[in-house]
């Protein structure tokens, strides 16, 4: 049997091939079983939220304890208090945003309490329900930062919050222009009165918004035109309930005749109010004057239905209350009260103020 | 290379064994490949879900542990006390075990809450129940009131913690579902990749036998067009197809040495027959010769000179020329060395033997010529017509009544001379003009009027010189009506 050459060789040749080729396909098979698992994997691990580096426990955590959790003005406050404390390893919770049942801010006081968080940030009020859990907080050795409304009876460390005369004098001066453009507005054997109705919230059990009516009310007094009589009325708005606000407000403005001015000295009356004149197509015929700066309250300004609004800057707030508490926890003290500024929104400014709004949030 | 020539060289039911164990145990370690993977994602998950089941069972001891708390203080009973100890160390062992695996900080925070809360608790209520001991009622209602609203806040809390988990989960078993069908895609691709992989691998394994069976059967059937040469075919391998390989190779061989001597013996067998054939031929020539040799009359003539010399001394003019002419007769035979003859030759022996029989039968025969004087040089084997005439004249006109004539022609007929010799004898049946065409009429013993030569001789020796049809023909038209002897002789032989 004689072999020849060319013929084996080429056999030989064709094998080799053929033998590479399945090598070859078994080690692109084996990789690409190997890289899909390795993506499918991390497709898992990224689809389930495990990819996420899971850091330690904070160093310390901060309790927010607030009458309201769902209004805006809170929800800005405790963003910038969370971006706050993530710069010094501090986990702020807004209490009771995860619970399934709505405590009262007193409950989730004592739940914080008793949860040994390292500070609370609480939204105070001159009960003495107030004064008596902030007291057994410190008691407990968790240092209290008040904000927004005071308690300064009690044992708590700090308060953050605008001045409530200040605010006052600011309404007082924003009434005084106001009142200017109705009498303008108005026939001129008229102009002898501007009627003002100040909205109050009922349920407020603090002072502070004495604070502010008895301010607004001498700045009035003592900067207005004598020419013509400012009647500055008060009316409480019932903000117990969860829509009982917007009621409120409705049942006031159809019962009697519509003031010149209407003052809101919180977001929700605003709001309602600005609603309720919009539906009552009797926009331009009173001059609200509101407060917070929400996306409604901002639109309504720029539409001219709400004349201006005052707003406390919120992020500035939350970022003085997590300051207050870390300065007292490292140093064991802190100034006894943080000043936040406010400012004034209306139809000439408020587009200037979206756009820093939108640089802050940036 | 060596291993695929070891490969190769295994029985091909070993090898189908072999691939199939490969091809098998790949899909199968692709399989359990998928399913480790698999499995390692689902014990991640199933992480995530046993944190919401060790909170249920904290809801669960919290439960006890207040139950027995305020059994304790309600009854004060022993058995309460010491279920109570038992449910609340119970309980701070679940607390200090608790895990809880998320990455989001307020879940954390809510477990970091959870625990504090439950130690509050644990202390509120050991504080209740020692106030209990100390009959200290005041304090133990108090104590109670706060154990209370803290397992209120636990409960909510522990429910809203286990919410949010189921939240996450949820959104957990969402992503796997769609991981699942990833994985469904990834799977199908990879074990299409290892079916093609596994294809080209039986592909080339069953090449491995089929091919040299291709080989095989392509050459088995060019073997049976009985084309043997060519190589022979490469074993390639040891198994049961080189073995049929060797066999049909040696097969081919004995094939080819077989049909090698079949030629030579064919070979050998055609040379025998042609020498037989020769043989044959030399036989006839010996037989042609000795017939020749028959009448050759040497003696004869000479004897027969001499008589001539001796009546013409005698001054016997007549017998002179009888003697001559026979003398003449019998000279043609010596004259002809070689065997052909001109037709002239034949015709002047025609003439010499017809005057001799008339003297001797006293003139009775008439014989008449018409020549076609330019066929005559046309050559053809010697003594051809004399036998022919010799016949017409002992057969034919012998015996007759009337007086005979035997007439001579030679003419041309397209590319034949025509030799007729033609009596008005009495005729040959059809059966016996048969006979002698086909050469069965045995030659009688020449008697002792004739030369020795007869039909079938000059017929043979015709059919032997020229071995074309139809050179010699008698016709008879019937019993009496004569015959007709034509040779027809082509030109040019």
């Amino acid at each position: 049997m004689k072999e020849k050459d060319n013929p084996e060789s080429k056999r030989r040749s064709k094998y080799t091939i053929a033998t590479i080729l399945f090598v070859v396909m078994i080690i692109i098979s084996g990789l690409v079983t190997l890289v899909t698992m390795i993506y499918f994997r991390h497709r898992v691990r990224e689809d389930m939220n495990l990819t996420k580096s899971v850091e330690g426990d904070p160093e310390r955590y901060y309790s927010l304890v607030v009458r309201d959790n769902d209004d805006t003005y809170w929800h800005s406050a405790y963003e910038s208090m969370k971006a706050q404390g993530e710069l010094y390893d501090v986990y702020v919770d807004m209490a009771g945003k995860n619970l399934s049942v709505d405590y009262s801010k007193y409950d989730l006081m004592e739940m914080a309490i008793s949860s040994k968080v390292d500070g609370i940030i609480y939204e105070a009020d001159d009960s003495e329900q107030s004064l008596t859990l902030i007291n057994k907080a410190v008691a407990a050795g968790i240092p209290v930062v008040t904000v927004r409304t005071d308690a300064p009876a009690s044992a708590r460390r700090s308060f953050v919050g605008v001045s409530f005369y200040n605010l006052g004098m600011e309404y007082g001066k924003l009434i005084i222009d106001a009142a200017g453009e109705v009498i303008r507005s108005k026939p001129s054997d008229k102009r002898d009165t501007v009627s003002v109705l100040v909205l109050t919230d009922g349920n407020m059990q603090d002072t502070s918004q004495n604070v502010v009516l008895s301010a607004l009310k001498e700045t009035v007094q003592k900067e207005a035109d004598d020419s013509y009589e400012i009647i500055i009325g008060t009316a409480q708005i019932d903000n117990s309930g969860e829509f009982t606000a917007e009621e409120s407000v409705r049942d006031l403005l159809y019962s009697a005749s519509l003031p010149d001015v209407i003052v809101c000295l919180n977001e929700v009356n605003t709001e309602s109010v600005y609603q309720t004149i919009v539906e009552m197509n009797k926009v331009g015929k009173s001059i609200i004057l509101g407060y917070d700066d929400s996306d409604i309250v901002l639109k309504a300004i720029e539409r001219e239905g709400i004349y201006a609004s005052i707003t406390v800057d919120s992020r500035q707030m939350g970022q003085d209350c997590v300051e207050a508490l870390n300065e007292y926890i490292v140093y064991k003290r802190v100034s006894d009260y943080y000043g936040v500024d406010y400012k004034i929104i209306n139809s000439k400014n408020v587009s200037e103020y979206r756009m820093s709004e939108v640089t802050d949030e940036e | 290379m060596k291993s695929k020539r070891f490969f190769s060289n295994l029985p091909i039911q070993t090898r189908l064994i072999v691939i199939f164990l490969i091809t098998t145990a790949l899909i199968f370690m692709v399989n359990v490949f998928v399913y480790v993977n698999i499995n390692g994602m689902i014990e991640q998950i199933e992480a995530v879900y046993s944190s919401n089941i060790s909170l249920n069972e904290l809801t669960d001891k919290l439960t006890d542990v207040h139950e027995e708390m305020a059994r304790y203080l309600k009854t004060k009973s022993t058995d309460s006390l010491e279920e109570y100890y038992k449910t609340s160390q119970e309980y701070r062992d679940q607390i200090e075990a608790l895990t809880i695996s998320t990455t989001s900080t307020e879940v954390r925070y809510m477990k970091n809450c959870i625990v504090n809360m439950s130690y509050t608790y644990l202390d509120r209520a050991d504080a209740a129940i020692n106030a209990k001991r100390g009959r200290n009622v005041s304090k133990y209602v108090g104590t109670y009131d706060d154990c209370l609203k803290i397992f209120d806040y636990l409960n909510t809390c522990i429910y809203s913690l286990n919410n949010e988990q189921f939240k996450e989960s949820s959104g957990n078993y969402a992503g796997l579902l769609k991981s699942l069908k990833y994985s469904e895609v990834f799977c199908l691709t990879i074990l299409v990749l290892v079916a093609v992989s596994n294809v080209l691998l039986i592909i080339l394994a069953t090449q491995s036998i089929t091919n040299p069976l291709k080989l095989l059967a392509r050459r088995a059937n060019e073997v049976s067009d009985g084309k043997l040469e060519g190589e022979l075919l490469t074993v390639e391998s040891e198994d049961e197809v080189g073995v049929v390989t060797k066999a049909f190779n040696q097969m081919v061989t004995s094939l080819r040495d077989y049909i090698e001597q079949v030629k030579d013996n064919a070979l050998k067998e055609s040379a025998m027959m042609e020498k037989e054939l020769r043989m044959n031929a030399a036989l006839k020539d010996a037989q042609l010769k000795y017939l020749q040799a028959q009448i050759n009359p040497h003696f004869l003539f000479n004897t027969l000179n001499a008589g001539a010399q001796l009546a013409m001394l005698e001054g016997a003019d007549r017998t002179n020329t009888y003697i001559q002419k026979m003398a003449d007769f019998f000279r043609y035979n010596i004259k002809k060395d070689h065997e052909l003859v001109t037709i002239a030759d034949e015709i002047e022996l025609i003439d010499n033997y017809i005057y001799i029989l008339n003297v001797r039968f006293s003139g009775d025969i008439h014989f008449e010529k018409y020549i076609d004087e330019e066929l005559t040089s046309i050559e053809i084997p010697s003594m051809t017509l004399q036998p022919i005439v010799e016949n017409a004249v002992n057969y034919g006109i012998r015996n007759i009544d009337w007086e005979g004539l035997i007439t001579l022609s030679l003419y041309g007929e397209g590319d034949r001379a025509c030799i007729s010799v033609k009596d008005n004898g009495v005729g040959m049946p059809q059966d016996k003009i048969d006979r002698i065409l086909s050469d069965e009429l045995v030659p009688s013993e020449p008697t002792g009027d004739s030369n020795g030569i007869g039909l079938t001789n000059v017929i043979s020796r015709l059919d032997l010189h020229y071995n074309v049809d139809n050179i010699f023909n008698i016709y008879s038209e019937g019993e009496n009506k004569g015959t007709e002897v034509i040779i027809r002789v082509p030109f040019g032989q």
